[in-house]
């Protein structure tokens, strides 16, 4: 068993289907969902194979800190190798195959390197083929491991590159993001707002606490609008900031036309921006933190804030048999929201023998709960069938239990890396190292962005 | 990349710029009493200091005017400009 669409819900256009080509058979999904997503509502559960064993791998997150699903996009000279499925929007006639897997993903030959792998450790082949010279082995160890392959024709398409220059720059449009560019917009000053994915929002499109007394939808769409109105607000999406350089300097990457079909795309298909900014806000938000235990790369273990995400954006369900393994009161929402969606939470692993009132709420929909105990072992073999656990505390037994999916949260990490490459310390992220960069929300080790943001 | 304060044309971008190396290296005189070391001090060695650090630089894509610029080498902080000929003028960190 594995991931279904549900009935309602999601933010996806229902009206509006999408055919696409996954690994050489055809499949369907909706505008609005991610190569990702889409695939996860047919059932897909096997997106790749790890580079050197080729072991299987699934949809492990739902954004940019995906690990497993990279694909290999369109074809001949088109084709764009190691693409990340979670930020591939859909399009009608998409194609795309899973990277170095032979003859196919279920049944991959390079898998007996598997068997052997107490054999061939860490840089065993560059010792063991050097007699009677290592280029006469070269060629078939690079063809066993590497990921997708890249093209042998020139590239048709065209690119652009465009200076900017704004007093203040935003990265990242989550609440604190947003909620920074309004506060920075009221003053009249020039204000650039950057977000990665498609839609405005971050963790407020999935998360349903209220914001400012209202519902987490209703506040975004007020914002976004607010935001829009503004003659000096420029909003850029599909946008990474990738670098934070001297004086002020924030290195851009756009991707203008990769969401529509290749016959619709005109212009650049993707923009590099240089701009120099006044101010730098970094708001960019956190990622979860997987947990280690045996075996945790198998398809089916997946992050549970990424769960949420696919639940409340593209109305996917990760599986029916659902476990939650956690250190942290964030996954308990991830669970009751798949609870109330209909999908059967089987239990929930937490690593602490007492918990607060998420706990009582997990209790009262009768979600079994396995207290002061830690995942140690994943089973199956393209999918994970079973946990076992292993108490932390004495209080527990060890034990296992059946599922098709096992959610992780073991907390969650800033995203500090343009505050680290600022020069800034990542543990004193309150204190930037440099006059033009501040930090919010998440990253300055705020979990209720916005309360910070108001002083 | 730095944002350079040109003195006749305002902040450029680092690219229109082409460093000169340190700045206020005098030339040993009168030829005849300099002795070798004192020669190969002032054509090869260079200061590599941690912190301010004094450089000309050209405004190469620009105004091609040369003038001084007074650089923290650990923060990238542009401490002071000043125009050629001129001594150097102190700046908070003060050397």
């Amino acid at each position: 068993m594995s991931g279904w669409r549900l009935k309602s819900g999601g933010t996806i256009d229902r009206d509006r289907r999408v055919r696409f080509q996954w690994d050489g058979r055809s499949y369907e999904g909706f505008a609005g969902d991610t190569l990702a997503s889409a695939l996860l509502a047919n059932g897909i559960s096997l997106v790749g194979r790890s580079f050197k064993y080729h072991r299987p791998r699934g949809l492990f997150a739902a954004g940019l800190e995906e690990p497993n699903g990279i694909v290999q996009l369109e074809a001949d000279e088109a084709t764009i190798p190691n693409l990340k499925a979670t930020q591939i929007e859909l399009y009608d006639g998409l194609i795309a195959t899973p990277v170095n897997v032979k003859p196919s993903l279920e049944f991959d030959l390079m898998a007996a390197n598997s068997l052997v792998k107490r054999f061939i450790p860490a840089a065993f082949y560059y010792k063991t083929f050097m007699w009677p010279g290592w280029h006469w082995f070269e060629p078939s160890i690079r063809r066993a491991a590497g990921l997708g392959t890249a093209p042998a024709e020139p590239d048709p398409d065209a690119y652009e590159h465009r200076f900017a220059h704004t007093d203040i720059l935003v990265v990242g449009a989550g609440a604190a993001g947003i909620a920074a560019a309004l506060a920075a917009a009221e003053s009249g000053t020039s204000v650039m707002l950057v977000e990665v994915e498609p839609e405005l929002g971050g963790g407020l499109r999935d998360e349903k606490q209220p914001v400012e007394g209202q519902s987490a939808t209703a506040w975004l769409k007020k914002a976004t609008k607010a935001l829009a109105s503004k003659s000096n607000v420029t909003i850029l999406r599909r946008t990474m900031a990738f670098g934070f350089y001297d004086h002020g300097l924030i290195g851009l990457h756009e991707r203008i036309a990769d969401h529509l079909p290749p016959d619709q795309r005109h212009g650049p298909r993707q923009r590099l921006w240089k701009v120099r900014c006044g101010q730098v806000i970094l708001a960019t938000g956190a990622f979860e933190r997987p947990f280690p235990f045996a075996r945790n790369d198998l398809p089916g273990v997946m992050l549970a804030s990424s769960a949420l995400s696919y639940l409340s954006r593209y109305a996917v369900a990760p599986g029916r048999n659902i476990v939650i393994a956690t250190n942290n009161d964030s996954a308990y929402t991830v669970g009751l929201a798949l609870h109330d969606a209909g999908i059967q939470i089987s239990a929930i692993i937490d690593s602490r023998t007492t918990v607060g009132a998420c706990a009582r709420d997990a209790e009262e929909k009768a979600i079994r709960l396995i207290l002061g105990a830690a995942p140690v072992r994943a089973k199956g073999r393209l999918r994970i069938e079973s946990v076992s656990f292993a108490p932390v505390s004495s209080t527990t037994e060890t034990g296992s239990v059946g599922c098709d999916t096992l959610l992780v949260s073991g907390g969650w990490n800033p995203t500090v890396h343009l505050h680290s490459q600022s020069g800034a310390c990542a543990a004193s992220a309150q204190r930037p190292s440099r006059p033009d960069a501040s930090v919010y929300g998440r990253p300055s080790g705020c979990r209720r962005s916005l309360g910070r943001f108001a002083e | 990349m730095l944002l350079i304060l040109c003195p006749y044309c305002g902040p450029r971008a680092e690219i229109e710029f082409r460093c000169g190396g340190e700045s206020h290296i005098e030339r040993p005189g009168p030829y005849s009493e300099v002795d070798d070391g004192a020669w190969a001090d002032y054509l090869f060695t260079r200061k590599n200091p941690k912190g301010e650090h004094r450089e000309r630089w050209l405004h190469a894509a620009g105004c091609r005017q040369w003038f001084n610029v007074a650089r923290d080498t650990v923060s990238h902080t542009i401490l002071a400009v000043y125009p050629m000929g001129k001594t150097r003028p102190p700046t908070e960190a003060g050397t």
